[in-house]
């Protein structure tokens, strides 16, 4: 049964802006769904509607298998942690996270042992009589995720809970997130327009555009097979190479760019065969280039910048009339110089092709 | 570390920073001197005044230091000074005030912070016209609509009482404290009304929890405000109010105004400085958290 269910759901702002356009959602028990987009998409907006605070112009939205389209936030057994933290500032971290359940009439005894036990969950219980101004960021943080989670809520609603972090802060925070995800297995849904956090946090991804979602699947399948141009270019950093060009069916399938060069798509898996002639882009991931061995067929490209990143190096290089990067490995630029002719190949059994005039994957 | 943390307080504190020119040092502390000797010489006047006896008054010497002090007029001010039908001094009207004073406080306070609450957060329907409505409303003079309310209060049986002078001055107050509480709470971040209302926070639930405890500066500014301006407050007192129950203003003015022969000076003086008092004892206790409640605009969450 699925958790979140959200149906042809329609939010427009005052009448004129129509923000959401018939989205429709599910979300299984335990999963951890991210909504991933660039900002002004929707994302944020979509989970504002599923925790109540925004009013929907149509649609429905489900909760634990009932409706819950006007239910009261309070009403809908799930917690939310926000950007701004949105802590409290005149209540301790115990006050923060006793209010939901001093707000539903707990008793005194029952509050003081949940919020002792999410503490030390979370490892703040030293940090319980302070004010959230006295924290650092990351306390501050994880005191609004215990506040969220103190209540036992079926499905926690984050709203990009790590943005304000510093990036080491970040990293160690999107872990123990995970972990957290791992030990309560309730529902987490999590906004961000992070590709890394989407990437390494989600079981599944739903990435927005336009107030739609372009496609909803898992972080390898957004990866490898993505379902249109926008999630092609959304998703991996740096981004995936597109060169243009049109279907040749000949012995084997081929795609020829405008420059001449030629693709042997043979190996691609066609959701449906295109059309001779028909206009394509080809999308190549960075670390789908390598150094040719010897005797097979490679690109002739030249070398314009290395940026040499450690584990490994990022080629600008240019190939035909088109502008490409290149992840190898550092021992492949042994002998390589700028400016000069750099062999490169490509693994075409992981390329991505789509159709030029819909965007969308072939 | 000394250094290092005066650099930095005379960084951040700008009026820290010393100003090394004597001239524009000297100019300004003229200038100000100017400016609190033209407000303290009446005040000194009244005190001297009202320590000297009707005799040493007629000397003329307004400026000059009593030759024999005696708190006598006060006493009579405060005790026995004839205003109007009774010779029972400033002290009832002081009572007087303090009734009024202390309801119409506690209602314009709690009226207008929920009000400004509902408009700044809650999506009140029409709440835009309301404001600019408030806004218009705030900026009418009081004679204007000093007979339509009259003839409400009549209506409502509150004429001639102290109440009624309560609710009079409540209604006077709404529309300038609900735009302030509005104004106010509008800085206060919508996430953490967003958190309350997920944490099962009703309307009032969240504002006394929430919302509240985060507003003591500006409930300072708004009592001090209300404070000065009903105790200070004649028109509405003398319009609303019951012979019996006129506020300490009125009062003072009936001594003052009601006696014909001689003219006693310093008994005038002691009561226009008792029926001052009040506010400025407030003035003096709350200074530091006025100003402190007048600059906080920006309020970190």
């Amino acid at each position: 049964m699925s958790q979140v269910a959200v149906q042809h759901l329609d939010k427009v702002y005052q009448g004129q802006t129509h923000v959401l356009k018939d989205l429709s959602l599910d979300v299984e028990s335990g999963e951890f769904l991210v909504l991933l987009g660039p900002s002004g998409c929707g994302k944020s907006t979509l989970l504002n509607c599923v925790a109540g605070l925004l009013d929907i112009e149509g649609g429905r939205v489900m909760i634990g298998g009932r409706d819950a389209t006007n239910k009261d936030p309070s009403e809908r057994g799930i917690a939310m942690v926000f950007q701004s933290y949105a802590l409290y500032p005149t209540k301790t971290v115990y006050g923060n996270m006793a209010f939901c359940l001093r707000m539903k009439h707990k008793s005194k005894a029952f509050i003081d042992q949940k919020v002792r036990e999410t503490a030390e969950l979370l490892q703040i219980s030293d940090l319980l009589n302070r004010k959230p101004a006295t924290l650092s960021g990351g306390q501050r943080q994880r005191a609004a995720i215990g506040r969220a989670l103190v209540r036992d809520a079926d499905v926690c609603l984050f709203d990009e809970p790590l943005s304000n972090l510093d990036a080491k802060l970040r990293m160690e925070m999107r872990i123990e997130l995970k972990k957290l995800h791992k030990r309560l297995k309730s529902t987490f849904i999590y906004v961000t327009h992070d590709q890394v956090e989407a990437m390494t946090l989600a079981t599944r991804i739903a990435v927005m555009d336009g107030g739609r979602f372009s496609q909803i699947s898992t972080p390898d399948e957004l990866y490898d097979r993505p379902a249109n141009t926008f999630v092609a270019r959304f998703i991996g950093s740096p981004a995936m190479n597109f060169v243009s060009g049109k279907v040749f069916h000949g012995p084997s399938i081929k795609v020829i760019s405008g420059d001449g060069l030629e693709f042997d798509v043979s190996s691609y898996n066609f959701a449906s065969r295109p059309q001779e002639g028909a206009e394509v882009l080809l999308g190549v991931r960075p670390e789908l280039f390598h150094r040719p061995v010897a005797g097979a067929s490679s690109y002739t490209t030249t070398l314009n910048i290395v940026e040499p990143l450690g584990a490994n190096v990022l080629c600008y290089c240019q190939l035909g009339k088109t502008d490409i990067v290149a992840s190898l490995n550092p021992s492949d630029l042994a002998g390589a110089h700028t400016d000069e002719n750099f062999e490169l190949a490509i693994d075409m059994s992981k390329v991505s092709i789509f159709d030029r005039s819909t965007s969308l994957r072939l | 570390m000394r250094i290092a943390s005066d650099i930095y307080q005379s960084m951040a504190l700008p009026n820290k920073i010393r100003r090394k020119n004597p001239i524009s040092k000297a100019v300004i502390f003229v200038i100000l001197s100017i400016f609190a000797v033209l407000f303290a010489v009446p005040m000194y006047v009244m005190i001297v005044t009202s320590l000297k006896s009707m005799d040493e008054i007629h000397m003329g010497h307004i400026f000059a230091i009593p030759i024999k002090p005696s708190f006598e007029a006060w006493d009579i001010a405060w005790n026995r000074a004839a205003s109007g039908f009774t010779n029972t001094g400033l002290k009832s009207g002081f009572w007087n005030s303090i009734f009024i004073l202390v309801p119409s406080l506690l209602m314009s306070v709690t009226v207008s912070s929920i009000c400004g609450y509902a408009l700044a957060f809650w999506r009140v329907k029409v709440g835009n016209l309301l404001l600019a409505a408030l806004l218009v409303c705030a900026f009418i003079p009081f004679p204007i609509i000093m007979y339509p309310l009259i003839k409400m209060t009549v209506i409502l049986k509150l004429y001639n009482t102290s109440f009624g002078v309560s609710v009079v001055h409540t209604i006077l107050a709404l529309p300038i404290l609900t735009m302030i509480f509005r104004n106010f709470f509008s800085s206060i971040p919508l996430d953490l009304i967003k958190a309350a209302r997920i944490d099962g926070g009703r309307f009032l639930g969240t504002f006394i929890h929430v919302i509240l405890p985060l507003s003591s500066n500006i409930l300072v500014v708004v009592a001090i405000m209300q404070i000065t301006g009903i105790w200070n407050d004649f028109l509405v007192g003398l319009t609303f109010g019951n012979v019996e129950a006129y506020p300490m203003t009125v009062n003072l003015n009936n001594i003052t105004q009601t006696q014909t022969g001689v003219r006693v000076y310093n008994v005038y003086m002691a009561a226009a400085m008792l029926t001052a008092i009040p506010p400025l004892v407030i003035y003096f206790i709350s200074g530091k958290l006025f100003i402190r409640g007048i600059t906080a605009g920006a309020l970190k969450g």
